[in-house]
């Protein structure tokens, strides 16, 4: 619980410090009577790749489309960094924030009737883009379809489809991207070249939000995380610190000979060590603790030597955090 | 630059689904052009006609002849296979001849058989099959009435010409009657009376003649006897004396000679006799005056008698006279002396308020606000479903671009679509009714644009109202579908319900119709039909503004979601 109070005191601090791009405070979103969203507070800072992951369904694609104004929000206020510092999104402001945000959606959201070319060109007409030829092949090649420019959208291939769709989200040369699901339904080596592309981006200035539920892509790729369940933020910090954060604790891999852990699960459930969370996996029992040597040292005095096979301890991943806060059902806020 | 794209966009998206750019751009053309063809002629409609006349007789020959043209007539052998055929739909009526048809026939009958469930084509296949049954009667009482007055003619005639006879006859019998009348004159004025004669008289006066006569003798011989004596006394007239002495001789000799004559017998009785003889033939004489008196009288009688017949005939005559006199001044005061006339005493002339040769012509403006109201609705809708639907719609949403700027995009793409096809349409007019509705082309092109605009923006009203693309395909043919009911389309307005035609006068659709007809038909200027443009005029604008209403709400936020009072970047 320390921890995350401690986040939000780091993040408020942020907030202050006025280095933020977005931010949101007393986030809600409801659809009718179902309220998807609750209270949530978060800054994404000026160029950095912010990740927002949490299960299927928890309200990401909400949460980024809200951030888009439309999806209008029971509560909370939305501030966007126009250049002079945040400022509360309204009907007078909100044609300027628009033009400067960009999103790609899961499903894509572009003409499949029309050409790459023809797509990124009209889309670039609403932006009022100056020299859109230019510009359309200048986002075509940092996104790889500079062959495909005179394809139909529709004959595109699943990866080409997503990159068209960032295409178009960055053809008016956005302040900050909004990314959602980038890599769903993508082979791995399409995800990763979706990645590079989101970099190449990142490093042009763009600020990136990225909602997914592949949480090492995120862990790899992003400065900040955020994990939404249960309607509400549960986790917020960058992944450094969010390591850090959790660096007492660590994992232990236990590979026996005979597979057979359940009395070593009893013997160290009931021996008072600070035991996180303990399960088998893949033929081995993983343990996260913050009491390493103890553990380790319990193991040896309880298992016989020659059962025991291999003994390794890893730091905890992303998803491990994740998957351990869901579980111990945290209410952050 | 923005709002070109979108349109462009539009445009490219409708074109570039095949079925849909079919649809909506050639659907019209294509309606236009069958409709063109199908109703460019003089005849209503092509109607097969089956005939059954099991005795074909001249008449049944002359109706068949009067119905072969324009109607393609089929015959049949039997009066089931026609009713069947006629059921089947392959002949639009059955018309069946009784077996003695003729004009000589008690009740020559035909029978018509037609199919009520074809209730739109029922009525045009009465009235027209109907009319030139009609005509063929027509003719044949024409025929009938001309014989008629044939006769009647020729009756006139022969008064006319026979009726100087009955003046001649007229005069023969007043000529009769005068001879009769002169007859009867004459005859009256025969005296046949004759005096009585009665010789007794004659006796006695013979009698008395001899008595006077010897009286008179004798005192002639007395009075010369004193003369004599007289003269004697004096002597001196010797010779005297002498003379009259010779005179008494002769005188006694006289009265000698009478008294002898008278007595003598025998005479006396010749004269008695011969008195009794005249007496006699006197008597036959009068007898013969009295018959004559009587033959007269009778004969009189007789021509009192024929002059009273002569007088009767030529009261007859005159009666006769009079009667041909009635029979030519009836016959004369028949003004009416032509058959088809007095078979068509009225004239029923129905002249067209314009001249339009085609049904097209008449039916065009129809026609044109029909295919105006569908393209309208139908591009409208699917501009606005097309962007709804789209994948890409919600990176329009997330665009720096007012929503009223892609409704007027959307607005402005059916009207890009729609418009070449309104030049098209009137090229295509043009060229088929070209006399017709050349002086109303630019006219007829303002109000179909008005038009065009107001169905435009209720088919975009429609899509912005509905959720789904299903519904909005539904809501446009139903509304449509209503617009139409609610017009003279399928039935005439005044046969509607009084409470619905006071509204079904500001249907958009009978409004357009109306306005359409005035100009194509009547070639009414646009200022003469300010009032109905007005009102067009008027729900263009309200739906507009509907559709900028309703689309700012769907783009914003959806529907579903409840709106509560959090302004952006406000508690």
């Amino acid at each position: 619980m320390t921890q995350f109070l401690l986040i939000i005191r780091h993040f408020s601090s942020l907030w202050e410090m006025g280095s933020a791009i977005l931010s949101v405070k007393d986030w809600s979103v409801s659809f009718g009577k179902f309220n998807v969203l609750s209270r949530v507070h978060l800054n994404v800072l000026r160029g950095e790749i912010f990740g927002i992951i949490g299960v299927s369904g928890v309200g990401k694609t909400t949460l980024l489309s809200s951030f888009t104004t439309v999806i209008k929000p029971d509560l909370g206020v939305l501030m966007f960094d126009f250049g002079s510092g945040l400022k509360p999104i309204n009907k007078k402001n909100v044609l300027l924030y628009k033009s400067l945000i960009g999103f790609s959606s899961q499903e894509g959201s572009f003409y499949p009737e029309l050409s790459v070319f023809e797509n990124l060109r009209y889309f670039a007409s609403l932006y009022s883009v100056n020299k859109v030829n230019e510009r359309v092949s200048e986002v075509l090649k940092l996104v790889d379809l500079l062959k495909f420019k005179d394809t139909k959208a529709s004959k595109l291939s699943g990866g080409m489809q997503k990159r068209l769709d960032i295409a178009c989200a960055i053809i008016h040369k956005p302040k900050l991207l909004l990314l959602d699901e980038p890599t769903a339904d993508l082979d791995p080596m399409m995800r990763n070249h979706i990645w590079d592309i989101i970099h190449k981006i990142n490093k042009e200035g763009t600020t990136i939000i990225v909602a997914s539920h592949f949480l090492d892509e995120l862990e790899k790729s992003c400065d900040s995380l955020a994990m939404i369940h249960n309607k509400r933020l549960i986790l917020l910090g960058s992944v450094s610190k969010l390591h850090s954060l959790y660096s007492k604790s660590k994992e232990v891999h236990i590979r026996l000979k005979f597979k057979e852990y359940s009395s070593l699960i009893s013997h160290l459930k009931s021996s008072g060590l600070s035991i996180k969370r303990i399960a088998v996996v893949n033929g081995e029992l993983v343990v996260l603790t913050s009491n390493l040597d103890m553990l380790i040292k319990r193991v040896f005095n309880i298992v016989n030597p020659e059962n025991l096979q291999s003994i390794s301890v890893n730091e905890p991943s992303v998803k491990e955090v994740f998957e351990t806060l869901v579980n111990s059902n945290f209410d952050l806020m | 630059m923005k709002f070109s794209s979108i349109v462009r966009k539009d445009v490219k998206l409708l074109f570039r689904s095949k079925g849909t750019a079919l649809l909506l751009v050639l659907g019209p053309l294509l309606v236009m052009f069958l409709v063109g063809l199908a109703f460019d002629n003089s005849n209503a409609y092509r109607i097969n006609v089956g005939v059954y006349a099991p005795n074909p007789t001249n008449l049944t020959n002359t109706f068949m002849s009067k119905l072969n043209h324009p109607f393609h007539v089929v015959k049949y052998s039997s009066l089931d296979s026609c009713v069947e055929d006629t059921k089947q739909g392959k002949i639009n009526t059955c018309l069946a001849f009784p077996e003695d048809f003729s004009l000589q026939s008690s009740n020559p009958q035909v029978t018509f058989y037609v199919d009520y469930s074809k209730l739109n084509l029922v009525w045009i296949v009465k009235d027209v099959v109907f009319s030139r049954l009609s005509e063929g009667s027509s003719e044949i009482t024409e025929d009938l009435t001309n014989t008629l007055l044939q006769k009647l003619n020729d009756i006139e005639t022969i008064v006319t010409n026979k009726r100087p006879l009955t003046t001649q006859l007229s005069t023969y019998v007043g000529f009769i009657n005068q001879y009769s009348d002169d007859i009867s004159t004459k005859v009256s004025s025969i005296d046949t009376s004759h005096p009585n004669i009665d010789l007794t008289p004659l006796s006695a006066s013979i009698s008395s003649m001899k008595d006077k006569s010897n009286d008179n003798l004798d005192k002639a011989i007395t009075y010369l006897s004193d003369a004599r004596d007289t003269l004697n006394k004096e002597g001196n007239q010797t010779s005297l004396v002498k003379i009259l002495s010779d005179q008494i001789a002769d005188l006694k000799g006289l009265k000698s000679s009478l008294n002898l004559f008278y007595s003598q017998s025998d005479s006396s009785a010749e004269i008695n006799q011969e008195l009794a003889n005249i007496s006699y033939k006197l008597s036959i004489i009068n007898s013969r005056f009295n018959n004559i008196s009587n033959s007269l009288s009778s004969l009189n009688g007789d021509v009192q008698g024929i002059k009273h017949n002569v007088q009767l005939s030529f009261a007859n005559i005159v009666d006769i006279q009079g009667v041909f006199d009635k029979i030519k001044q009836e016959i004369d005061s028949i003004s009416v002396r032509q058959a088809s006339k007095i078979v068509h005493p009225v004239s029923i002339s129905i002249k067209p308020l314009s001249q339009h040769k085609t049904h097209l012509s008449l039916i065009f403006p129809t026609i044109l606000v029909i295919i105006v109201m569908f393209a309208g609705l139908m591009i409208g809708s699917t501009v606005v479903v097309i962007n709804k639907s789209s994948k890409a719609s919600f990176r329009n949403l997330l665009s720096p671009i007012l929503p009223s700027v892609f409704t007027l995009s959307s607005f402005v793409t059916s009207l890009v679509l729609l418009v070449p096809q309104i030049i098209l349409m009137l090229f295509v007019a043009f060229l088929f009714l070209k006399s017709d509705i050349s002086h109303s082309l630019l006219n007829s092109f303002i109000a179909l644009l008005l038009m065009l605009s107001l169905f435009s923006s209720l088919g975009m009203l429609i899509a912005y109202l509905m959720r789904r693309e299903e519904s909005t395909i539904l809501t446009v043919l139903t509304v449509s579908t209503l617009l139409l009911f609610l017009s003279n389309v399928f039935l005439p307005i005044e046969a509607l319900p009084v409470w619905i035609v006071k509204f079904v006068y500001f249907n958009p659709f009978v409004l357009s119709q109306l306005v359409m007809n005035k100009i194509l038909v009547f070639n009414f200027s646009l200022a003469q039909l300010s009032k109905p443009m007005l009102i067009l005029l008027l729900y263009f604008v309200v739906f507009f503004i509907l559709c900028l209403l309703f689309n700012r709400t769907s783009l914003n936020k959806p529907k579903r979601i409840k709106r509560k009072n959090v302004a952006l970047g406000k508690k």
